[in-house]
This record gives structure tokens, C-alpha cells and sequence, in this order.
């Protein structure tokens, strides 16, 4: 039972991960944290089931496309919303309300464009599963799991061992002395922003082929708990996101099936207030360098 | 042929007038000084050359080029490199990582040919290289600063008060490397508090007040002026 429920709370938490991914990079490069990250979720997921539905026929196309989708989305928002806030210099909550608004028009603009009941999903990760004992592991869950993984280096790779993620990391000190090396801040922000909606994309397709269903108020629960968990894990520093992903997910699955599961959320945001108090940077966060 | 010519350049942050047509050029090989009190505009005046500002009005040349909607990338990659006020070091970047930041837009051989001439001039900078730049003292930060920025192969070094916080005995260092610099080719363009130290290593000088040049000639001269005396070098 506790291993059973073990595994089905890594497999969801580990798409946590890839969200909070997102809410850290994005804060790592703005401080800012974009609201709209959850909805991006839930898009990803809807477009990928409405272009293999309506248009494409074929999966793997729909999730390409859909992730080029998303991936745009998350540019429109930094360039069109919020480029020019920094631009003139806008103190950083003008910019959090861009998010919201942004996080508000793409869940009402799914809903009107596909209809707010709750869809079947198809699932293409299914091909059976093995049992030991009284434990079930499905072939979604060892899949999604893999995929989480995956990326989770992927990205890891990416921001610490590539020259694009020096850049990164570097507009995340500073963006004046970023562009004195010759960064183009901008283009790094934009990349930020598309790496992050990527990320969340693929874990909200992943989510509805696992539940095999989606609806369009998903991407304001995950994306609270997907930002929770980055702040468990210490906004900012990756590791701390993927960690801090899987925990939310154990978290709320044990918390669901030994005490009560209408108290899922609230037990993983009790354990994230307490973790706070304790370690205010989170579980892996940095003690801050002063900038001199 | 100047390597850099300002003409009449205007700036403004908002309301306020930080520059009202400042015109001065800058020689290959020489060292300038810009000296001027707080507020003068003298980092406004290097923030325009590399593009951190927008102009209100007014051209930049380099190399004869009008450079004035250049984006600051295109001037680095074309060799201005400016080692800001404030130093604004990578704190979490280690010392290496910082100088090699400063190569962003070179290639790996270029960057390790430099990196040694960088190690010569700043041997502490060997010395700490895996130490995290933000736990550096404020004197070696100022010569991370400024090596970093000569990481980019700048043929113009723009540098902003790069004794800033420096003990009298580190200044003096700054300076006789900053001569060094031009010695290995390198043209430099200074700001400074320090009006005398900075005069004595360079060619030429203005004086900026409120915006404007309101004097230039040699350093000698500029030494030996009363004006200069009076308000710069404390006589
Ligand atoms: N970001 C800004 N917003 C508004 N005003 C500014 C800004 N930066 C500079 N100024 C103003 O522009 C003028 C010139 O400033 P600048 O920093 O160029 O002076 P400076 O000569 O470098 O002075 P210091 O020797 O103190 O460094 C000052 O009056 C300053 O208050
Ligand atoms: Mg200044």
C-alpha cells in the first residue's frame, strides 16, 4: 500500500517537477514569478489533444505541434507582455499582473474555443503493466517517469554546462553586465521563457494521457503546487525544483491516502509552510552573495 | 582618423538633462581622461558609448562608423568593452568563470590567448580563480572589472573609476596596469575621480560639468591649469 502509493506519487510529482522547472527558471532570470506557467500546463496538454482530435490524426505530430504552440505562447508573453515593462523599467509587480492576466485570457480562451467540460484523453503510453506483490506499476507511470528524467538532464545540461546556459545564468546576476559581455539579454529571456513553456507542455500531456482525462481549471491547481514546490526546493537552483517536484507529488499522494484525500492540497501547502519556516531558502536554495 | 568621435551628443533620463551636447574624440593608441565632478555625467557619457543609454540627440562614430544605433552587442563584438561603475561582477560566477564570461563573443583560442596577458597583469586573479567573485574583496573585484573586460579583446577600453574603493597603494597599481593595457595596444578611454593619478598616465583630458565639456587639452596642461587645480586636484 505505502509502496503503491510511493510510486504513484513520484510518477505525478515528477511532472510537478517539470513545471516547477519553469516557475525556477523564469524567477532565476526575472525574479519575477510567471503566473501564467500553469495555464501554459494546461494548454500544452489541450492543444495537443485538439490538433490530434480535430486536425492532425497523427499523436506524435499534435505533440510537436502543440509544443511549437506553447512554445510561442510563452515568447508572446515575455516579448509582447513584458519586454517592454523592463524596458521602462516598471516596478516588478506590474509585471506579476501581466502574468495573471495572461494565466486568465489562455484559460478562458480554452475554454471558449473548446468548451469547459472535461475531456477524455487518449492514452499512448499504455501497454500494460507488471504487478509484484500488491504493487502495480503501470507502463504510463514508468514512462512518464523516464520522460521526467529525461528532461530533467536535459535541462540540467543545458543551463549548466552549455554556453546559452552561462548566459543564462548570467542575466540571472545581472542583466546590465549581461549585455556588457555581449549577451543578448533579450533573446536569452525569450529562450527562458519557451524552454520553460516546453517543459510544462509536455508534463500537461503527459498528465491527461495518465488521468486520460483534462479540463481546464487543471493548470491553476498543478501550477500552484508546481510553484510550491520550487519554492520548496529553493526558487532559483534547479536541482531544488525536480526534488521539490517529486516531494509535492509523494507528499499529496500519501498525505490523500492515509489521511483523508480531501485534504490532498492542503497537506502538501502545510508541509511546504512548515519546510519554509524552518528553511526559508527551501531545500536546496542558496544563501544569498550580496552583490558588492 | 579618430578611433572614437562623439558629436553633440544629447541624453536625457526623463526630465533630467544629463547630457547637453558633449562632443570630444578619442585617438588610437592615447589614453583620455574624462574628470568632472559627482553627477557631472561622465558614466552617462561611457553608458552611451556602449549602448546601455539611448541618445536624445547626437552621433557616435568608431572607426569612422556611425555607431549610434548599434546594439551594445554589435559594439562589443566590434571591440568597445566597458568595465562599468560599480564593477557589477557575477557574484556567483567564479573568478574564472567570470573572466570567461568576459569572452562571451570569442572563441575558445582567443579567450585563453587573452586569459594568459589577464593572469600576468592580475596574477591574484590566478590565485583565486575557483573562488566565487561575489566573496572577492572590493579591490580584486575592481581588477576582475577590469580584467573581465579586457577578456572581450577590446581595442577601445572604456573604464569607470576603476580605483574606486582601491587602498592609495592598490590605485597606484590600477594605474601603472592601465598604462600597461595601452602599451599592449589596447586604446583606453577613463573616467576618474582621482583627477591627478589619472592625469599623470594619460595624453589627453575634458573636463565635464552638468552635461557639458567645459575645458580639454593634454594632461599637462590640464595639470598645470588653475581652474583644474582648484576644483579637481585640491590646490
Ligand atoms: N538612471 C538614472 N535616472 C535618473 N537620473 C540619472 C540616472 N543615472 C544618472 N542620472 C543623473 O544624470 C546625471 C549624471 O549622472 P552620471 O552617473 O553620469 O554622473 P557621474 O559623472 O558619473 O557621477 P559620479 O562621479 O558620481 O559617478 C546625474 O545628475 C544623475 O543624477
Ligand atoms: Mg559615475
Amino acid at each position: 500500500m505505502f509502496l503503491q502509493q510511493l510510486i504513484n506519487g513520484i510518477t505525478i510529482g515528477s511532472t510537478y517537477a517539470l513545471v516547477a522547472i519553469g516557475y525556477s527558471m523564469v524567477f532565476g532570470v526575472l525574479e519575477l514569478i510567471n503566473f501564467a506557467n500553469g495555464s501554459v500546463y494546461m494548454l500544452g496538454g489541450y492543444l495537443t489533444l485538439m490538433l490530434y482530435t480535430g486536425l492532425v490524426g497523427s499523436f506524435g505530430l499534435s505533440f510537436g505541434l502543440g509544443l511549437l504552440l506553447t512554445a510561442l505562447v510563452g515568447y508572446t508573453i515575455d516579448r509582447f507582455g513584458l519586454r517592454r515593462l523592463r524596458e521602462k523599467k516598471v516596478p516588478k509587480i506590474a509585471g506579476l499582473i501581466t502574468t495573471l492576466g495572461f494565466s486568465q485570457i489562455i484559460e478562458n480562451a480554452v475554454r471558449i474555443f473548446f468548451g469547459s467540460e472535461t475531456k477524455p484523453y487518449p492514452n499512448m503510453l499504455d501497454f500494460g503493466q507488471v504487478t509484484f506483490g500488491n504493487v502495480t506499476i503501470t507502463s504510463s507511470q514508468v514512462i512518464i517517469l523516464m520522460i521526467s528524467i529525461l528532461l530533467m538532464l536535459l535541462t540540467s545540461v543545458t543551463v549548466y554546462r552549455t554556453k546559452m546556459g552561462k548566459a543564462m545564468l548570467a542575466v540571472s546576476q545581472s542583466q546590465e553586465a549581461s549585455q556588457l559581455m555581449g549577451i543578448n539579454v533579450n533573446g536569452i529571456i525569450s529562450l527562458t521563457f519557451m524552454i520553460s513553456s516546453i517543459l510544462a507542455a509536455i508534463a500537461g500531456t503527459l498528465v491527461g494521457m495518465y488521468y486520460q482525462n483534462i479540463d481546464a481549471s487543471m493548470g491553476a491547481s498543478v501550477g500552484m503546487k508546481a510553484l510550491a514546490s520550487a519554492v520548496l526546493g529553493g526558487v532559483g537552483v534547479l536541482p531544488g525544483a525536480m526534488v521539490g517536484g517529486v516531494l509535492m507529488g509523494i507528499f499529496e499522494t500519501l498525505g490523500a491516502s492515509y489521511i483523508s484525500s480531501g485534504y490532498r492540497d492542503a497537506i502538501s501547502f502545510a508541509i511546504l509552510i512548515i519546510v519554509i519556516l524552518f528553511k526559508p531558502s527551501g531545500l536546496f536554495g542558496r544563501k544569498q552573495i550580496n552583490k558588492v | 582618423m579618430a578611433l572614437l568621435r562623439l558629436e553633440h551628443i544629447v541624453v536625457n533620463y526623463g526630465s533630467i538633462k544629463a547630457l547637453k551636447d558633449i562632443s570630444f574624440t578619442v585617438e588610437e593608441g592615447e589614453i583620455v581622461t574624462l574628470i568632472g565632478s559627482n553627477g557631472a555625467g561622465k558614466s552617462t557619457t561611457m553608458r552611451a558609448i556602449t549602448g546601455l543609454k539611448e541618445l536624445a540627440g547626437g552621433k557616435i562614430f568608431y572607426q569612422e562608423q556611425d555607431i549610434s544605433k548599434w546594439s551594445t552587442r554589435k559594439k562589443v563584438e566590434n571591440g568597445i568593452v566597458l568595465s562599468p561603475e560599480g564593477r557589477q561582477i557575477f557574484p556567483r560566477f567564479s573568478v574564472l568563470e567570470n573572466l570567461r564570461m568576459g569572452g562571451y563573443l570569442r572563441t575558445k583560442a582567443q579567450c585563453e590567448e587573452t586569459l594568459e596577458v589577464v593572469h600576468q597583469l592580475f596574477p591574484i586573479l590566478k590565485e583565486r580563480e575557483n573562488q566565487p567573485a561575489g566573496t572577492l574583496s572590493g579591490g580584486e573585484q575592481q581588477m576582475l572589472a577590469v580584467g573581465r573586460a579586457m577578456m572581450g579583446g577590446p581595442k577601445l577600453l572604456l573604464l569607470d573609476e576603476p580605483s574606486l574603493g582601491l587602498a592609495p597603494l592598490v590605485v597606484k597599481d590600477i594605474f601603472s596596469l592601465i598604462q600597461k593595457i595601452r602599451d599592449l595596444g589596447t586604446t583606453v578611454l577613463l573616467v576618474e575621480q582621482n583627477a591627478r593619478s589619472a592625469l599623470k598616465i594619460s595624453d589627453r583630458a575634458y573636463v565635464l560639468e552638468t552635461g557639458k565639456i567645459v575645458l580639454s587639452g593634454t594632461a599637462e596642461e590640464l595639470l598645470r591649469s588653475d581652474q583644474v587645480q582648484k576644483a579637481y586636484l585640491g590646490m
